[in-house]
């Protein structure tokens, strides 16, 4: 039944090829030259590019059908469909040989490790819909399918509604959001996009710029094309693509059972998983290219390496000038990678700056909550107003931690971009200097190292590396899919005592006012206090949580710029150190050397094009 | 005419002849009026939930527009008239009469240069019979993408600073529950008067066909769905009760004709397999160029009267063999699309009640009046509006139906459900509230009458009792006492 699928995905995995030959030929080369210091970044370079993970979010309000649209995409009911209970806790489809699933549940302390519990699938069911006691949003579950989809790190996050009466899932959903490549979002053709859906679309644009919208159960709605058409007027409006994807769950069903072809076209299933297909190798190009100048930059730095010594061994007067500059270079390199060099400042500060934003702003959003909350107890009775009042007072508060979390992650990536480009600059006037005609191979090296010189591959613009960068780091540390029914699960509101008996037939009229009077008084009083405990808990909870997921941010922003600082200083002295004992080379041996080492420099040549070729062909031959 | 209701007219004369400040005469005389009228009930809901299609279901002619837009953009009322008269009401209260034409049924009304927001609402007057039972008002959808739609219902039903309530009661149509729903029945419930906004609600999960995404068994679904929101405490405490209605199907079962019956009866004789394949979507079903007859233009017809469900159940019925002639077919329809079931609620519980809910908008009304002139030093009114308001059993039953439903109570459901009928939920008839055969004889009513309140009399006294169930056991008995008194009296 998925045998379409399977022949149209299995294609994509074959295409990264030439790239995994060429880590073995670098790899190869830099071990000639003892060089641990660029092995250890090949290796590095390597296993990030093999972490193809590639998480497609399916999100909108709830009973829109994505459950029945990731069933209909993968061609087998992984996910529970019911006409009344909703979709509760969050689904993640990956690839497995096997069917598996697995309950996954947070850790209660910050470091450690989710816990997973292998799951018989046919309790899957039960996990998931809103009716089990266990899944009452706690945690997500893990789905393990053989499909070709899924083959290349695609996995399928399947999320609960946005906008049921627990819009916690909304933040959470949210939260979760900056570990998603894609989100498509799922609206149905029964109506035109509503306010309540622009308002989450517009949140999420900040935190995923890659959206999709599927518009579902095109088979019931005969209007559904004048439907598709007004939501593309409301996207352009606020500056989204308007690219809409019909579908049709049943009809992929009709086209599977009687492997009708037509049918499954008209079901444009096959069109949604193209679109999926098109981004991940989108996507996966982007790593190529990053994993191909990662790979250009080590070989610059062996061939500049090489250079040199030819350099030095058939020109010994050159010895002296060449080694003062790297050695300059080096203490400067030194000075770069230590605490006080001005992207580590910048880093630092734009931390504390970004935490204190963000915490203002929460602050903000809560004391206006708390106004609003208790201007609307001043003007009822909370013994009748209760029941809608903290559905209310929960809607309002996940919606502004949503945009909180938001800002949070929009901030965060503002600074990796910003850290990126001072990191940038500085390495590249390190690698200006001492930028003779001489010396160029060398130096050059450098340049490339720190990204400036990545453009010289021609394939991709410093900008858009550095966003991909920047994306790239956060999303890898980014601790959103633990926030899943974190929030879900936090204690709701107390509750208030027993309804009060009205007096107004025991008492006379003005006792019974008084009386009644007073008591609301008592109500009012005890319900401020019930919502400023649940707003405490929810500001203790979300605060804590920006602050580790800004701790994580700035853990993985350190590393990664501190291992490139490290690898340009450990490069330079490498370098120094292959010139000075090119310099101290037997005079009678050097011909020699220069022979079989320009024989190495034609080698590290070839071997440097044939990555340029894979990465200008992005990936994607 | 109820006691209370002469209470409040008497009041409202009084009132209205005491004061001496022009718009307040004007809105106690505009009471005045609205106490002979029929039950205001207005439809509500989010946007697309199948307002105007519920309306013209219940009027049974296609009188609302509706489209898969947002299109009806202004408060209409739907009353009955003598002619078929339209007319626009703008802010300052001014009336004049607007041409309109039919087209297809529905009303178009030309706006003649006004602007929905200049008009305050539309006056469909028609000579209907379900409309002398009931003013229906169409209200634009809430949770419009154009928020000024949304306003303008939200300023309609929103009990602004006077709290004065334009409709007495609300159909809420509900498509799945949804947070912005319970803002907005909210909205209605906030009042302090007896509680009482909740007797005077009901929800229905309308396009109940939608809930199974148009699937034969689709209905079943509604049901059982409607069944867990009629428990759920959130609902409970803000409507009387949630049930599925699929208008579309009814309002095509009730104009149901031989032609779409013999078209239908074609398809049903089609094969199995490119009748599956036919029926997989609505496009497939407008557009194919199979079967030739029925026509493309014929399908495509049916499809918008009935809708695909409408359409998949009917053949599905004729297949079957459960339905041979146009005739069965209608009833079955109707029946399937919950259309009767509402009707019979509104007679039982709205209707009925008729009186002491208008009683109940007039003293909102009222009161509102009252506080202004409490607040100019005048507290005559506010004084004989808490004398009627104190006065009236009614109030308690309904403020007690209400709290019944919003308070967890310490009573068991069987208590809770013989009290609720006691209290008047499924009509005000004696018969009814002792939940006795309607024939039944004034000597079992009374020995049942008497049975209840001996009941109630034991809970009352019984110091095993919390104060909130003795409390809830006196009005009983009160309730009780009523009944046995108008025995005596009659």
């Amino acid at each position: 039944m998925p045998d379409s699928a399977t022949s149209e995905a299995s294609v994509g995995t074959a295409k990264e090829e030439p790239l995994a030959g060429l880590f073995g030929g670098v790899r190869q080369a830099v071990q000639a030259y003892e060089r641990d210091d660029l092995l250890a970044r090949v290796v590095r370079a390597e296993t990030r590019h093999a972490d193809s993970l590639f998480r497609v979010f399916l999100v909108g309000e709830f009973k829109t059908g994505k459950s029945s649209l990731i069933n209909a995409l993968l061609g087998a009911p992984v996910c529970p469909v019911d006409d009344d209970l909703a979709t509760a806790r969050p689904t993640v489809i990956r690839h497995a040989v096997d069917l598996e699933a697995y309950s996954v549940v947070p850790a209660a302390f910050e470091q450690a490790e989710p816990t997973r519990t292998a799951v018989d699938v046919s309790r899957l069911r039960g996990l998931v819909t809103e009716e089990s006691e266990t899944g009452a949003g706690f945690g997500w579950v893990e789905v393990g399918i053989p499909r070709a989809l899924l083959a290349n790190g695609m996995a399928l996050v399947d999320t609960p509604g946005v906008g049921g009466i627990a819009s916690v899932h909304q933040a959470s959903t949210v939260a979760a959001l900056p570990t998603a490549s894609v989100v498509v979002f799922v609206s149905d053709a029964s109506s035109e996009l509503t306010a309540t859906e622009m308002k989450f679309l517009d949140i999420a644009r900040e935190i995923c710029p890659n959206i999709l919208f599927a518009l579902t159960k095109i088979d019931f709605y005969p209007e559904w094309r004048r439907i598709a058409e007004l939501n593309s007027g409301h996207l352009r409006r606020v500056g989204l693509e308007p690219t809409i994807l019909p579908v049709s769950a049943p009809v992929r069903g009709f086209a599977l059972t009687q492997n009708d072809a037509d049918a499954n076209v008209e079901s444009g299933l096959p069109d949604l998983s193209r679109a999926l297909r098109g981004l991940e190798t989108q996507e996966a190009a982007v790593r190529g290219r990053l994993a191909a100048a990662e790979l250009t930059g080590v070989l610059n730095e062996l061939i500049g390496q090489v250079e040199g010594q030819i350099e030095i061994l058939s020109d010994p007067g050159r010895a002296v000038q060449l080694q003062e500059r790297l050695g300059s270079a080096r203490a400067r390199a030194e000075a770069f990678r230590s605490e006080s060099s001005g992207w580590q400042q910048t880093m630092s500060d734009g931390l504390t700056d970004l935490l204190a934003r963000v915490d203002h702003d929460l602050r903000d959003r809560f004391r206006s909550i708390t106004r609003d909350a208790d201007e609307v107890i001043e003007h009822s009775d909370p013994q009748k107003s209760w029941s809608e009042f903290e559905p209310w007072l929960k809607e309002r508060v996940m919606g502004d931690v949503a945009a909180n979390y938001a800002a949070l992650y929009k901030g965060a990536r503002e600074l990796a971009d910003a850290v990126s480009r001072h990191f940038n600059a500085e390495a590249d006037s390190i690698g200006a200097l001492g930028r003779t005609a001489n010396t160029a191979g060398l130096l050059a090296s450098i340049t490339v190292n720190t990204g400036g010189g990545f453009d010289s591959a021609g394939t991709l613009a410093t900008g858009t590396r550095v966003m991909a960068q920047g994306l790239t780091v956060i999303r890898g540390s980014y601790s959103g899919m633990l926030m899943f029914g974190m929030l879900a699960n936090m204690a709701g509101l107390a509750l208030l005592g027993p309804a009060t008996v009205p007096l107004g037939l025991l008492l006379g009229a003005k006792a019974a006012k008084d009386e009644r009077k007073r008591q609301l008084q008592v109500r009012r009083s005890e319900a401020r206090q019930a919502h400023r405990k649940y707003t405490d808990e929810v500001m203790f909870q979300v605060a804590q949580d920006s602050r580790r997921a800004s701790r994580d941010i700035q853990r993985s922003l350190r590393d990664h710029f501190t291992t490139k600082a490290q690898d340009l200083q450990v490069s330079i002295a490498a370098s120094l150190r292959a010139a000075e004992e090119a310099a101290r080379e037997d005079p009678e041996r050097r011909q020699s050397r220069v022979a079989s080492l320009s024989d190495d420099l034609a080698k590290l040549q070839t071997l440097k094009s044939a990555v340029a070729g894979v990465a200008a062909g992005g990936g994607t031959p | 005419m109820s006691k209370l209701n002469e209470a409040v007219r008497a009041l409202l004369a009084e009132a209205v002849t005491r004061t001496t400040d022009p718009s307040q005469a004007q809105r106690l005389e505009e009471q005045q009026t609205r106490l002979n009228e029929p039950l205001r009930v207005a439809i509500a809901g989010k946007v697309k939930a199948g307002k105007s299609t519920l309306l013209n279901a219940l009027v049974g002619e296609e009188l609302a527009p509706t489209d898969a837009g947002e299109c009806t953009k202004i408060v209409t009322w739907y009353r009955e008239g003598l002619t078929r008269k339209v007319s626009f009401v703008s802010k300052d209260g001014s009336k004049v009469d607007a041409p309109f034409e039919r087209s297809d049924g529905a009303i178009e009304i030309a706006l003649n240069g006004h602007t929905a927001d200049d008009i305050e609402r539309i006056e469909v007057e028609w000579p209907s019979s379900a409309l002398r039972e009931m003013t229906l008002i169409d209200t634009p959808g809430i949770g419009s993408l154009t928020s000024g739609i949304s306003e303008r219902t939200e300023r309609f039903l929103a009990l602004g600073e006077d709290r004065e309530t334009p409709a007495d009661a609300v159909i809420y149509l509900l498509k799945h529950l949804h947070s912005s729903d319970l803002d907005f029945l909210q909205a209605f419930h906030d009042d302090d008067l007896a509680d009482a906004s909740t007797v005077s609600a009901i929800a229905l999960i309308a396009r109940a066909d939608e809930i199974g995404v148009g699937r034969i068994d689709s209905m079943a679904s509604a049901d059982r769905i409607a069944a867990r929101y009629r428990q759920e405490p959130k609902l409970r405490s803000l409507v009387q009760t949630v049930m599925p209605v699929a208008a579309l199907v009814g309002q095509g079962g009730v104009t149901l004709t031989e032609a779409d019956f013999r078209a239908l009866g074609m398809i049903a004789a089609m094969e199995e397999e490119p009748r599956t394949a036919l029926l997989l979507t609505a496009d497939r079903f407008a557009d194919s160029d199979e079967p030739v007859e029925p026509s493309r233009a014929t399908r495509r017809a049916l499809l918008v009267k009935y809708g695909l469900f409408g359409v998949r159940v009917s053949v599905a019925l004729i297949v079957a063999g459960e339905v041979t002639s146009a005739p069965v077919l209608a009833q079955r329809l109707v029946g399937i699309s919950g259309l009767p079931a509402l009707r019979t609620y509104l007679q039982s519980h709205f209707a009925s009640k008729k009186d002491v809910l208008k009683a109940r908008s007039a003293l909102l009304a009222l009161s509102a009046v009252a506080a202004e002139q409490e607040a100019a030093g005048d507290p005559w009114l506010a004084a004989e509006v808490e004398r009627v308001q104190a006065s009236a059993h009614e109030f308690v039953e309904l403020g007690m139906l209400g709290a019944l439903r919003a308070s967890t109570n310490r009573l068991k459901a069987a208590d809770l459900d013989s009290l609720e009928r006691l209290f008047g939920r499924d009509g005000v008839e004696a018969t009814v509230r002792l939940g006795l055969d309607p024939g039944a004889s004034q000597p079992e009513v009374r020995s049942s009458a008497h049975a209840e309140l001996g009941r109630w009399q034991r809970r009352a006294e019984s110091p095993l009792s919390e104060p909130d169930v003795v409390h809830v056991s006196r009005a009983a008995m009160r309730t009780c006492e009523g009944i046995l008194g108008d025995l005596e009296g009659a």
